[in-house]
């Protein structure tokens, strides 16, 4: 890893780290914000009862709603939070390699004693730092949430939830990567990472909706960023989390070695 | 210090280069020649380690382009041909990071070299026009003081004053033993500069040549002012072999001669004034030789 351009990097990521962190924090206290009045109220949860059961796993409040994480869970895990992930995942990772091969401002990198593998590895690393450090922003802005609204914080179902979208999308930024160290433009990678993150996801969907349809759950990423099981506590994070890691670390790895071995037009 | 051995790349579109050998020694300024698609960049790819090889070798200090790039590199100076630097800094942030990436601080050679180039280095890279981003470049090929030059198109976008200075400080390097490897179409920039020329056309090295011999191998050109109008057109409808009019106006005449003795034997039998010979540019030479088929006589 070269460290001037690592340092060089994470300052220009900086802005959008701190922007998607904040963004999902800010969203987390409006929904701490509006919780007891949801919490308690009589109707929503009359409401709640009347909906097909299938629409309500869809929105993940299949574990209803009387705690925080659960009510997080349906407002913001389950939707909001996976697709502020997602584009910050594909967008930042795409133009990390590919970005640079595509404005030929690669060459100024390259053109220094630095080799491709330095380089990538460390485009993999600001990659997987970025990713982490909004997610570590967006807790720690929630927590902060829950001790200003004066709401329990639950340590074990949020640092599951954590864990689970950290590995997640980790995965995410690892095909990304790939595409992003295999083409030469960008919006190939997007297209690409887009078209697979959306498959996945509805490939979650149905299984969600759908109780025939569960064995989706064992074809798709998001089968495993389940937030309602992983809040419940009905699923560990060692054992497909471990899995996810490897299968992150084994993207990032054949995209180090694609970018290592192909010929760019600088 | 640069040698290219049978270098062959051929792209799914069937361009490419192919069986290029070339060496350039150390403290030997070659320019490369041709015109656009010709295989010019895609050389120079190859001798940035950008590209494989799909047959041959591109080597400078005797290692290997693609497999020892970074090493090569920390010897090399490199602008290229398309400038694009990072957006949302200054000159002076992006050369701190041109150094960073080298492991190297050199604020002392940066100013110098901005002072002789009129380079504001706070200026954002964002507001700058084409020119000053090529002085920009400039600066990140020269400020570390490298063994080997590899320039393409190095003085595009300068003003003339510019490219003076550029020539000036290449030039410069060059009496301190630096080895230049320039592609431009700047003949005035490569007469200056180089010690020979390589020529390549549709992927192939046509010619390399040292720049006197590249002047004076082919024809001499002439100027004659005759005594009068008709005695010039006299001297110009005269059979003569070897001989091409270019141009005739008035008493004077600008003519092309590769037969020396046979043009010497029609002016005696004229009234001449003056006879000057005039210099063969570079380019002349250079789209007579384009001009002719692939593979033939220079």
């Amino acid at each position: 890893m070269n460290m001037a351009w690592f340092r060089h990097m994470l300052r220009s990521v900086l802005p959008s780290v701190i922007l998607y962190g904040f963004s999902a924090a800010a969203y987390g206290w409006l929904v701490e914000w509006i919780y007891p009045t949801i919490a308690h109220s009589k109707q929503v949860q009359a409401l709640l009862s009347q909906l097909p059961k299938a629409m309500v796993s869809m929105f993940g409040v299949s574990g209803g709603m009387a705690s925080l994480p659960q009510f997080f869970d349906s407002e913001f895990f389950n939707l909001i939070w996976p697709l502020l992930l997602a584009v910050f995942c594909i967008g930042l990772t795409s133009r990390l390699v590919a970005g640079f091969v595509e404005d030929h401002s690669l060459a100024n990198v390259l053109a220094a004693p630095v080799s491709r593998r330095v380089f990538v590895v460390t485009q993999a690393t600001v990659s997987v730092v970025a990713l982490l450090s909004v997610i570590v922003l967006t807790f720690c802005g929630l927590w902060l949430g829950t001790l200003y609204f004066h709401e329990a914080w639950n340590t074990g179902a949020m640092n599951r939830v954590a864990i689970g979208g950290a590995v997640t999308f980790l995965v995410v930024s690892g095909y990304t990567f790939l595409l992003s160290a295999w083409f030469d433009e960008r919006k190939r990678v997007l297209g690409g990472a887009s078209a697979v993150t959306i498959l996945f996801y509805a490939l979650a969907a149905v299984a969600q909706m759908s109780h025939k349809e569960t064995w989706l759950y064992r074809v798709t990423l998001f089968g495993y960023y389940r937030p309602e099981v992983l809040i419940a506590g009905r699923q560990t994070v060692t054992d497909a989390g471990m899995i996810l890691a490897l299968v992150a670390c084994g993207l990032f790895g054949m995209g180090i070695w694609r970018f290592s071995t192909r010929n760019l037009s600088l | 210090m640069i040698e290219l051995a049978g270098l062959t790349k051929t792209f799914a579109n069937g361009r490419g280069v192919h069986d290029i050998s070339l060496k350039v020694a150390e403290g030997e300024a070659v320019g490369f020649l041709g015109p656009n698609g010709a295989g010019k960049t895609t050389t120079i790819r190859h001798l940035l380690g950008f590209l494989r090889a799909d047959a041959g070798q591109a080597r400078i200090f005797g290692k290997d382009c693609f497999l020892e790039a970074a090493a090569i590199h920390r010897q090399v100076g490199y602008l290229p041909g398309e400038i694009s630097l990072f957006p949302g800094m200054t000159a002076e942030g992006f050369l701190q990071l041109a150094a960073g990436l080298r492991g190297l601080r050199a604020e002392q050679s940066l100013r110098a070299l901005a002072t002789r180039f009129e380079l504001d280095l706070r200026q954002s890279i964002q507001k700058m026009s084409k020119g000053t981003k090529q002085k920009v470049a400039i600066l990140a090929a020269f400020f570390h003081d490298p063994a080997v030059y590899i320039l393409d198109e190095p003085s595009s976008g300068l003003d003339p004053l510019m490219q003076h200075a550029f020539v000036d400080l290449v030039q410069e390097e060059r009496a301190r033993g630096k080895t230049v490897f320039l592609s431009s179409h700047i003949f005035s920039e490569i007469d200056r500069i180089c010690d020979c020329v390589a020529i390549i056309k549709d992927g192939r090295l046509l010619r390399v040549a040292g720049m006197a011999e590249l002047k004076t191998g082919r024809a001499h050109q002439y100027r004659v002012e005759c005594a009068s109008a008709s005695e010039a057109q006299a001297v110009a409808t005269a059979p003569a072999p070897g001989m091409t009019v270019l141009h005739v106006e008035g008493p004077v005449l600008i003519l092309r001669v590769t037969d020396v003795n046979a043009f010497l034997r029609v002016l005696s039998r004229h009234d001449v004034r003056a006879l000057a010979s005039e210099e063969t540019q570079l380019e002349e030479s250079f789209l007579a030789y384009y001009g002719q088929k692939e593979g033939a006589p220079a």
